[in-house]
């Protein structure tokens, strides 16, 4: 058998085990295993390379792993909502904490130590926020559905 | 049975050995059977890219089976092939 036109593109093979091609393109390569030894061979290996690795299963995670994040637009929004109201209250209510220290007590070490405390435990949500949104970001998955 | 185990176990040592990019495709393609749209959408590549990926990752995986010898002969063959979990040695 002799190798015609090999400007073939052999992706090509990989669309048609997949079922992924048009009509046009699905009869191009047909056409082409029958004049082409190589790319048939090759055809013939990923078929039942390709049957070997469909038929395993591959582990997915638990169901409550799934279960921890939102399914639709609108529940996904308005935990969104919640999230902005509740840091916005948090916020709000530690200044307004902050203010009544500040103005009020007589106490420098009292207010050193009010700062000190509030600092810390806004540094460590602000470090968690951060990872979140990082996560969330980079997470190629997230719209992959279950 | 112990050689079907000891298949699976090849199969999945050769995915293992596939460079990341490689892997996530396969695993979303074979094991997930997303179709290509979805993988395009997930992966956020070009249509065409999803099915240039995918035969390279599927070329590499069958030089990785063919370079274990002797599983060689047997790798292709896929009624021996049970369901192997991701855990299993």
């Amino acid at each position: 058998m002799t190798e015609p036109r090999h400007d073939f593109d052999e992706a090509l093979i990989s669309g048609y085990l997949d079922g992924e091609l048009t009509q046009g393109e699905a009869q191009r390569v047909r056409l082409h295993l029958e004049d082409c030894d190589r790319c048939r061979t090759m055809n013939e290996e990923l078929k039942k390379l390709r049957e070997a690795t469909m038929t395993s299963e591959f582990q997915v995670p638990e169901d409550t792993g799934w279960d921890e994040s939102p399914r639709s637009g609108l529940s996904r929004w308005l935990r969104n909502v919640g999230w902005i109201i509740g840091i916005s209250w948090v916020v709000g209510f530690v200044a307004w904490l902050l203010w009544l220290v500040v103005t009020e007590a007589e106490d420098p070490l009292g207010i050193t130590l009010a700062f000190g405390i509030v600092l810390a435990a806004g540094l460590i949500l602000l470090s968690v926020l951060v990872d979140r949104l990082r996560s969330y970001r980079t997470d190629r998955y997230r719209r992959v559905k279950k | 049975m112990a050689e079907r185990n000891e298949l699976r176990a090849r199969v999945w040592q050769a995915i293992s050995k596939l460079g990341d990019t490689h892997r996530e495709i396969l695993v979303l393609r074979d094991f997930h059977d997303l179709a290509y749209r979805e993988i395009s959408d997930v992966l956020s590549i070009p249509l065409g890219t999803v099915m240039s990926r995918l035969h390279a990752a599927r070329k590499k995986l069958r030089e990785i089976l063919v370079a274990g010898e002797p599983m060689t002969a047997s790798v292709t063959d896929p009624s021996g092939v049970g369901r192997p979990r991701r855990n299993e040695p």
